[in-house]
């Protein structure tokens, strides 16, 4: 899990926009990430952790990052990460078109024995 | 440990005394009852004790079986219930902070069951709060603290069902019924030494029992052997009006045309890969154990991304049956650390990642359906360790074999398994034997498990402490 989590991933979402400094989608949610933001105008990719930011933590922070301090919202990128190293994963599972989700799940028939 | 003889008795033999007049329903509510107060609390056991609702319960199996009512095997035994099973007379308090006021006026199908079934419900057990579904990291995450392990109270009893393993471990009550969505009985079963069953999804009702991932939840019974947990299961499967999930099939147990032997054993190839060294040991002896009745073959299990599935599908479901204490942040009331966080983002898993989990989990369940329809039960460890040390924590990357190889597969396909205890390892503590079987097949798995316990007799030793 370790390795998967550290990968690339191409859905992550960029949040850094800019060559020399970072723009974020509006100042409050800048403030949440001011943990991962450097803190000067340097190279974005001096800062990795920064770069990968996944969407789902974006959001989760942008909502909610009033609550967190800076260790909490390291660890909540971190579970983003793994969420979406997990989602990758079952990406790579080939469906077609016809394969249904399991929304009204129930354990397949058998007999009783 | 010190406790009452009889509680350390199995259901069968205790039902005998209570009908010889040896004991009584209500002398054995008291004597549940003093034990769980006292050294259930040492264990981190205890959610509440239900004195008036028991007392009351166990006079009338008396008063009944003195006119001749007797409702059958479980009549006047006393269990407990996780803390997640809606029952009037004490909170349910899911082991959460945020709903430990929290009081139903109704009982959950399976605490009524049990209740028609003559059953006294003495006691609300500890839990991990809101059954783990937060992510939980750390080993003290509930309100009643850590779940101590009756064999060694400096490691863990397991988890989501804490309390419900260590009380039946250390023979404070003769069964629980815990509840699984991805580990959460088969789990503390390994951990304290017990039996514990894992039926079919659908095969009991959830009425009234915390939903956590309403497409994973099971109930289940834990107890000291696998007949015990058939006869507890005989008395909580079955169709309920009130939970759509449930199916329309019967269950009784033990099953009369059920054969003894001849059974055909598969193990999944590479089931010892990241599994201690004595875990090892004692699946090989259960596995010459096993050969007295039956055959054993290595299989190979297909890749699938389960384990991938089976965490998306429960966070997301998991984020969305607990959004209100996520939005107002009573979700930050948690004691676990990483519960306080998580969450947050369980809530923002896109619904195409939710779908496409469900969409891979119809090909788990398919794969796995050809898989067990060929075999009897599909054999391996339990858990890959044996209970970890509470100063050790829960590093939930480093033990991929907890719930055992086909742990993930076989939740998210709804399948029966059974754990029972095979012998001890590390530090002295139990290891598990698991038995997984194709959906509906509990008689099956209770019978091989029953059969094999008849060779065995770890399940009889008793921690002392």
């Amino acid at each position: 899990m370790t390795t998967m989590i550290q990968k690339q991933r191409t859905s992550t979402a960029k949040i850094t926009t800019a060559s020399t400094s970072w723009r974020l989608p509006d100042t409050a949610t800048a403030r949440r990430f001011q943990y991962f933001m450097p803190s000067n105008s340097g190279n974005a990719s001096d800062t990795p952790d920064a770069q990968d930011i996944p969407a789902m933590a974006t959001a989760a922070l942008a909502r909610f990052g009033d609550r967190l301090d800076a260790q909490q919202t390291e660890l909540l990128i971190k579970t983003a990460r793994q969420l979406e190293s997990a989602a990758e994963d079952l990406r790579e599972w080939e469906l077609s078109n016809g394969d249904e989700p399991d929304t009204s799940f129930k354990a397949i028939e058998g007999q009783d024995s | 440990m010190a406790y009452d003889p009889l509680l350390g008795l199995s259901i069968g033999e205790l039902g005998a005394k209570i009908r010889s007049g040896e004991t009584s329903p209500t002398a054995l509510a008291r004597a549940a009852m003093d034990a769980l107060d006292s050294d259930g609390r040492k264990l981190n056991a205890v959610a509440a004790i239900m004195e008036d609702r028991a007392m009351r319960q166990a006079e009338r199996a008396e008063a009944e079986l003195e006119v001749g009512h007797d409702r059958g095997p479980l009549h006047g035994i006393p269990w407990g219930a996780k803390d997640l099973l809606a029952a009037v007379g004490a909170p349910t308090t899911w082991g959460a902070t945020p709903f430990k006021e929290q009081v139903f006026d109704f009982d959950a199908t399976a605490v009524k069951k049990l209740e028609q079934a003559g059953a006294v419900l003495v006691a609300k057990l500890a839990m991990v709060e809101l059954a783990g579904g937060m992510g939980y990291e750390e080993l003290d995450a509930a309100w009643t603290g850590p779940g101590l392990n009756p064999w060694d109270h400096d490691s863990w009893a397991g988890g989501s069902s804490s309390g419900s393993g260590a009380v039946v471990a250390a023979r404070l009550l003769p069964f629980a019924i815990g509840s699984e969505t991805f580990g959460s009985i088969v789990t503390p079963a390994s951990y304290c030494g017990i039996s514990g069953l894992r039926p079919t999804y659908g095969r009991v009702s959830r009425y009234g029992a915390m939903a956590l991932s309403w497409t994973l939840d099971k109930l289940g019974p834990l107890a000291r052997s696998a007949d015990d947990c058939g006869l507890v299961l005989d008395a909580i499967a079955g169709p309920d009006k009130n939970d759509p999930t449930s199916a329309q099939r019967t269950f009784q147990y033990p099953s009369q045309k059920m054969r003894r032997d001849g059974f055909r054993f598969a193990i999944p190839a590479g089931w010892d890969e990241g599994t201690e060294p004595e875990v090892v040991d004692n699946i090989n002896e259960s596995l010459d154990t096993l050969r007295q009745i039956g055959t054993v073959e290595e299989v190979t299990l297909p890749d699938m991304p389960s384990g991938q599935a089976a965490r998306i599908i429960i966070a997301a479901e998991g984020a969305s049956a607990f959004e209100d204490i996520i939005e107002d942040g009573r979700v930050m009331q948690l004691q676990a650390p990483s519960c306080r966080v998580k969450p947050h983002v369980h809530a923002m898993i896109p619904a195409r990642d939710y779908l496409r989990a469900m969409r891979v989990r119809r090909h788990v369940s398919v794969a796995y359906d050809r898989i067990t329809a060929e075999y009897d039960a599909i054999v391996g460890p339990t858990t890959g360790n044996v209970s970890p040390l509470l100063t050790k924590g829960l590093d939930r990357s480093s033990r991929p074999t907890t719930s055992g190889p086909i742990g993930a597969s076989g939740n998210l396909a709804g399948l029966p398994a059974i754990a029972v205890p095979n012998g001890f390892g590390d530090r002295g503590m139990p290891t598990s034997l698991q038995f997984t079987g194709r959906a509906w097949t509990e008689s099956r798995l209770l019978t091989i498990a029953a059969e094999y316990q008849a060779r065995t007799k770890h399940h009889k030793a008793t921690p002392v402490v």
